[in-house]
C-alpha cells in the first residue's frame, strides 16, 4: 500500500504545504476484511510561511 | 544519606520548574486540510484469492491536527522537535477500484522525528519562509470500513442506519 497525502496546515501563525509519502506494503491483504492497524515508515516535507503575528 | 536524598528532590523540583516555564515555548500546534490518494492491492473476491486486483482510494478531503515538541532549538532558526499528526480522512471511497470492494473512511497516526528550519522552526524565528523534513513511523487505518460493493449512494446511506 502507498499512501501520499497533499495537506495544508496552519499555526497560530503560519500556513504550511506538506507533502507526506507513507511506505506501506501489504501484498497479501484482502480487503474484503478491514485488517486494522497498518504501521509503516513514513516521510514528510513541509514548506510554511507567515501569514500573520 | 539524608542529605544525598535532599539534594536530589532538590534538582528534580529544580528541572521541574524549569520544564514547565519552557514547555509552551517550546510547543507547537498545527491543524488543517488534507488530501490523499491511497493505493494497494485487493483480492476480488474472497473466493478467488489467487486474482489480486488494485484498490485505489482517495480522501476528497481530511482534517489533520498536529502538535509538535521541540527536543532542541540549535538556534533562533533551525530546531530539532518530535511530533504526532493524527488525521482522519472524511471519505476513503473506491471510486477508481477496480475489485468488488469500497471502503469508507481513512485514519493514520503519524509519529515523526522533524528537522525544522526558518519560519516555524522556533518562537523567536523572524524568518518569513520555513522547511521542514520529518520522519517517523505512521500507523493506519486505511480504509476504516469496507463495503462488498461499489461505494454508493444507497450503500452510504444504509451505512449510516
Amino acid at each position: 500500500m502507498t499512501l501520499g497525502y497533499y495537506g495544508f496546515g496552519e499555526t497560530a501563525s503560519l500556513f504550511e504545504m506538506f507533502l507526506r509519502y507513507n511506505f506501506a506494503k501489504n501484498v497479501n491483504s484482502d480487503l474484503s476484511k478491514n485488517e486494522g492497524l497498518l504501521p509503516a515508515i513514513v516521510l514528510t516535507i513541509g514548506f510554511s510561511t507567515v501569514i500573520g503575528y | 544519606m539524608r542529605i544525598h536524598l535532599f539534594t536530589f528532590l532538590f534538582l528534580i523540583v529544580s528541572l521541574g520548574q524549569i520544564q514547565a516555564q519552557s514547555f509552551k515555548d517550546k510547543f507547537f500546534r498545527t491543524h488543517g486540510v488534507q488530501f490523499d490518494a491511497t493505493l494497494m492491492p485487493s483480492y476480488l473476491t474472497e473466493s478467488t484469492p489467487q486474482r489480486v486486483a488494485q484498490y485505489i482510494g482517495g480522501s476528497l478531503i481530511g482534517y489533520h491536527y498536529g502538535l509538535r515538541y521541540n527536543i532542541v532549538e540549535l538556534s533562533d532558526n533551525q530546531s530539532i522537535g518530535i511530533g504526532i499528526d493524527p488525521n482522519v480522512g472524511i471519505l476513503s471511497a473506491g471510486v477508481f477500484s477496480i475489485s468488488e470492494t469500497s471502503g469508507l473512511l481513512s485514519a493514520s497516526i503519524p509519529i515523526e522525528f522533524s528537522f525544522t528550519t526558518g519560519a516555524g522552526s522556533t518562537y523567536n524565528s523572524s524568518a518569513n519562509n520555513g522547511f521542514s523534513i520529518r520522519g517517523g513511523i505512521d500507523l493506519n487505518f486505511v480504509p476504516l470500513f469496507f463495503f462488498d460493493s461499489e461505494l454508493n449512494l444507497k450503500n452510504f446511506i444504509l451505512f449510516l442506519i
